[in-house]
């Protein structure tokens, strides 16, 4: 595989994953939502 | 009003539901095809661009719009124009014209994963498709025969969408807690065995190779916007009516970012899987990548079945788990589709929600009929590439007209920024007065000039008639019509938005 596809795959992932999981790092840690994560 | 609406039992469930919604059958089998044609690698830019400007920001708004109301589609729209409740009423028609052959494919998904435990397919998967699962014929003037197992496969279907929708959200809520991650697990197995395929890296190669030329083609950045659109779940209603079961307080902005990023990680993701398949397909057929690949039915009944039957091992379970995957991704859809006509149809005649379910669910299933007959196939292609290009494209339109033109948007940036985990700048405005609209009214454009220089798929022009624009304007002339039925009074004061 070329390198300009690794280094493509690896950039998208970080944006798409990174933005995801940071995201949801502040959904969690929202103070007035977090208890909205558990079932009640 | 709002007593006695169905609630959530927790964001995460909220969120799980909009996520099935948005994640089904395209993310599969046209998101990594559309990044293939559209410059590998380089589409990404394109796409993300696409999911900031257009994407998330439309979320944002039917999120809030139905939170902030606590009503489906067509009273949220009331709510924001008393006049415009049509446009509401057209996303729930919408809705339920692409549910009546969706559930279609899903029922022939429901044969196939049947067929995979012996590969009935085999020899010659095109051909057993074609000729003797379809046996489609010549053309939409020929109906011939009702398919008897296809027509098992939408009773199973519309079975399970009311089993699912008769008990409410709150069954939703339940079963969205495995039909969401399930599909994700499957295909985290096709990926881990794609992977370990020979050719497959040249397979993802050719999928994720950034071919920047394809950057200054404008059909590169329309084709991007319409997959996030197309993809997203935007303009059916069927956001508008999951949000309006949350409480007014909940958070929008974060929740639509979560679900908007996770449609397109899932989309990226599915990607290694088909282009592993279709690269380690290539190298046995001998022939070259852009050959083997597919997308659409081809991908998913043709070129899938045939990568699967030459592995050299596992290949039954694999058939199994793929099917199995197009299942669990297909029916959170459907269902969702189906919930927002049930939500409209409780609001507006205030009938309850098991019946409207039961109601629709029948009306679904007959409508879905003769798309089993072996000529259905092509009424399925007209009606589909009609109701994409026109029903959803211009629903989106008007929605961003009516947001952003006739009410007050800022009220509801004011309340998107008060009740959410982080707040949205003015750019959330500009997109959705101008940067959607705009690119939706190239896109229609597009669209139009395409319609008269050639018929559509070379059916004859009559069938285009009876399909597409027939069924166009009668889901045009329900929705107005349903509008002027309407009692006058207002629900929903527009302060109550502010």
């Amino acid at each position: 595989m070329n390198i300009a596809a690794v280094i493509f795959g690896i950039s998208t992932a970080i944006v798409l994953y990174g933005g995801l999981a940071w995201c949801l790092v502040i959904a969690m840690r929202t103070k007035k939502d977090s208890s909205d994560f558990s079932d009640s | 009003m709002t007593e006695g609406r169905d609630r959530w039992k927790s964001r995460y469930r909220f969120i799980l539901a909009a996520v099935g919604c948005s994640v089904g059958l395209g993310n599969v089998w046209r998101f990594p095809y559309v990044a293939y044609t559209s410059g590998g690698g380089a589409f990404m830019i394109p796409y993300l661009i696409a999911l900031l400007t257009a994407g998330i920001p439309l979320l944002m708004l039917e999120f809030g719009i139905g939170q902030k109301s606590q009503k489906a589609g067509p009273g949220a729209m009331r709510s924001m124009n008393k006049s415009m409740e049509w446009v509401g009423w057209w996303g729930v028609g919408v809705s339920f014209v692409i549910v009546s052959y969706y559930a279609v494919i899903m029922g022939w998904a429901w044969d196939y994963l049947i067929f995979s435990f012996r590969q009935s397919w085999l020899p010659d998967a095109g051909q057993f498709y074609r000729e003797h699962f379809l046996a489609v014929t010549e053309g939409p003037a020929d109906w011939g025969k009702l398919n008897i197992p296809v027509l098992g496969g939408l009773v199973a279907t519309w079975m399970v969408i009311y089993w699912i929708l008769h008990k409410g959200i709150e069954r939703v809520g339940k079963v969205v807690m495995w039909s969401v991650p399930l599909p994700v697990i499957l295909l985290v197995i096709l990926v881990i065995r794609g992977v370990t395929l020979p050719g497959a890296i040249d397979g993802i190669s050719y999928y994720l190779t950034p071919d920047f030329s394809k950057l200054l083609d404008p059909k590169v950045w329309l084709a991007a916007y319409g997959q996030v659109f197309f993809s997203v779940g935007i303009g059916w209603g069927i956001m508008v009516a999951y949000a309006s079961y949350r409480p007014q307080s909940a958070d929008v902005t974060n929740s639509a970012f979560i679900t908007a990023l996770l449609d397109g990680g899932f989309s990226y993701f599915a990607g290694f899987a088909v282009f592993s398949t279709v690269g380690y397909l290539a190298t046995m057929q001998g022939v070259g990548v852009p050959e083997a690949v597919t997308s659409g039915f081809g991908l998913a009944f043709i070129a899938y079945p045939t990568a699967i039957s030459a592995m050299p091992f596992l290949s039954e379970a694999i058939g199994v788990i793929f099917f199995l995957m197009l299942l669990t991704l297909g029916i959170d859809s459907a269902f969702a589709m189906v919930e927002a006509v049930v939500a409209a149809t409780h609001d507006r005649w205030n009938i309850s929600k098991k019946r409207a379910t039961k109601i629709i669910c029948l009306i679904g299933f007959v409508f879905g009929v003769p798309f089993c007959f072996a000529g259905g196939y092509h009424w399925m292609d007209i009606v589909d590439h009609w109701i994409s290009a026109w029903g959803l494209a211009i629903v989106g339109l008007l929605e961003c007209i009516v947001a952003g033109w006739m009410f007050p948007i800022e009220t509801l940036r004011e309340f998107l920024n008060k009740v959410s985990d982080f707040r949205v700048g003015i750019w959330w405005t500009i997109c959705i007065k101008w940067v959607t609209p705009i690119i939706l009214i190239i896109m229609i454009i597009q669209n139009l000039i395409g319609e008269f220089t050639s018929a559509y798929g070379g059916y004859p022009v009559w069938s285009l008639m009876v399909g597409g624009w027939l069924v166009t304007f009668l889901v045009i002339g329900i929705s107005v019509w349903l509008q002027l039925k309407t009692p006058s009074k207002v629900t929903i004061q527009k302060e109550k938005l502010s």
